[in-house]
């Protein structure tokens, strides 16, 4: 039983690390020209380089949009902020 | 404060400093790539998405409106601690954004100070996206519901901005998807002042900075079908050129010459 457990929890750490370079380098691809480039040269070395996974570079060059963002935690469920009849009276 | 549609990217130098200086932030952003930054910016964060209303349960409130209340409640708290509260949104803060608005004006009520700071929204992201340009024949933007159910004005010669189709039709605030009949209904409205073929235009922004922005044409008789998803906008082109006010130019001694 401890055992399981050390597992699932090597595997959320792991997981959270993995998903943490993802987020970094999305993070600064928004921002950093030079990276830019060199991503749209070469996709899958420049996100090598960063240390994103080869699961999440396969994610990335197969444009698989859903998973990435369900990896990253995205939810525009509650992207709604508005009402019909904005104020109440 | 907002963080713009593509964070880090549309973050402000205004709202960076704000954030980095605040006792507390609060903060309602589906982005994760958003949260992530505004945690490098400041530790103390206060994810408002975890009051945001859980259609499964009634944690959260009845509906929507009843989520946001909550939220206000929790950022006046902070406020009425005497903390120096940052509250962030996703996009423009008070574009399509009710809890910012209440916060500011009871916040301002009860004595203390409170200001918005503009950021990008989904509006300028369309207008870069899309290439459209408002000052060519006008713009006008509604919100999907209300143009169904109060009386708007369907001006055909500008063009018009659907939002929140994505809930399009729910009066009661409770679905994070359109009612049974909510994008028939629009599709319905749209055919009084348009033809069936009219093309318009699904849009969507970037969320990523890998990924395109959505722009979907379809024929307004196909948008009963059309996916549509918590982000969805729709685009109305104008039906036909802006026709000049004749009557009022000779009126007023205008060289029509120059306006055609």
């Amino acid at each position: 039983m401890p055992i399981r457990c050390i597992k699932v929890i090597g595997r959320t750490i792991k997981g959270y690390i993995m998903s943490r370079q993802l987020t970094d380098f999305l993070t600064n691809l928004s921002t950093d020209d030079a990276l830019v480039d060199a991503f749209n040269n070469d996709k899958e070395s420049t996100m090598k380089a960063y240390g994103v996974s080869d699961k999440h570079i396969e994610l990335v060059i197969n444009k698989n949009y859903g998973e990435i963002q369900s990896i990253l935690g995205a939810d525009y469920t509650i992207a709604n902020n508005s009402v019909i009849k904005a104020f109440k009276k | 404060m907002g963080t713009g549609i593509l964070t880090p990217a549309h973050l402000t130098q205004a709202a960076i400093s704000k954030i980095k200086s605040a006792d507390i932030v609060h903060a309602l952003v589906p982005d994760p790539l958003g949260l992530s930054t505004i945690k490098k910016l400041n530790s103390k964060l206060c994810n408002l998405a975890e009051f945001y209303y859980d259609i499964n349960s009634d944690r959260n409130g009845e509906n929507r409106l009843e989520s946001y209340d909550r939220m206000v409640e929790i950022v006046l708290k902070d406020v009425f601690h005497g903390l120096k509260v940052c509250c962030i949104f996703y996009g423009h803060p008070g574009v399509y954004v009710y809890p910012s608005h209440v916060v500011i004006e009871k916040a301002r009520k009860a004595g203390y100070k409170a200001e918005m700071l503009p950021a990008i929204s989904a509006e300028d992201c369309l207008y870069a996206d899309l290439g459209i340009d408002p000052g060519r024949c006008g713009s006008q933007s509604y919100e999907a519901s209300q143009y169904l159910f109060y009386q708007h004005t369907t001006n055909t010669f500008a063009n018009m901005i659907l939002w929140q189709i994505g809930v399009v039709g729910d009066e009661s605030l409770k679905r994070l998807e359109p009612s049974e009949f909510g994008l028939a209904m629009l599709a319905d409205k749209l055919s009084n002042f348009y033809p069936q073929d009219h093309e318009v235009i699904l849009y969507e922004a970037s969320r990523l900075p890998i990924m395109d922005y959505r722009s979907d044409k379809i024929e307004l008789n196909q948008l009963v079908q059309a996916k549509v998803s918590t982000i969805t906008t729709l685009v109305v082109p104008p039906l036909s050129n802006l026709p000049i006010n004749r009557e009022f130019c000779e009126k007023w001694n205008i060289d029509l010459e120059s306006l055609n």
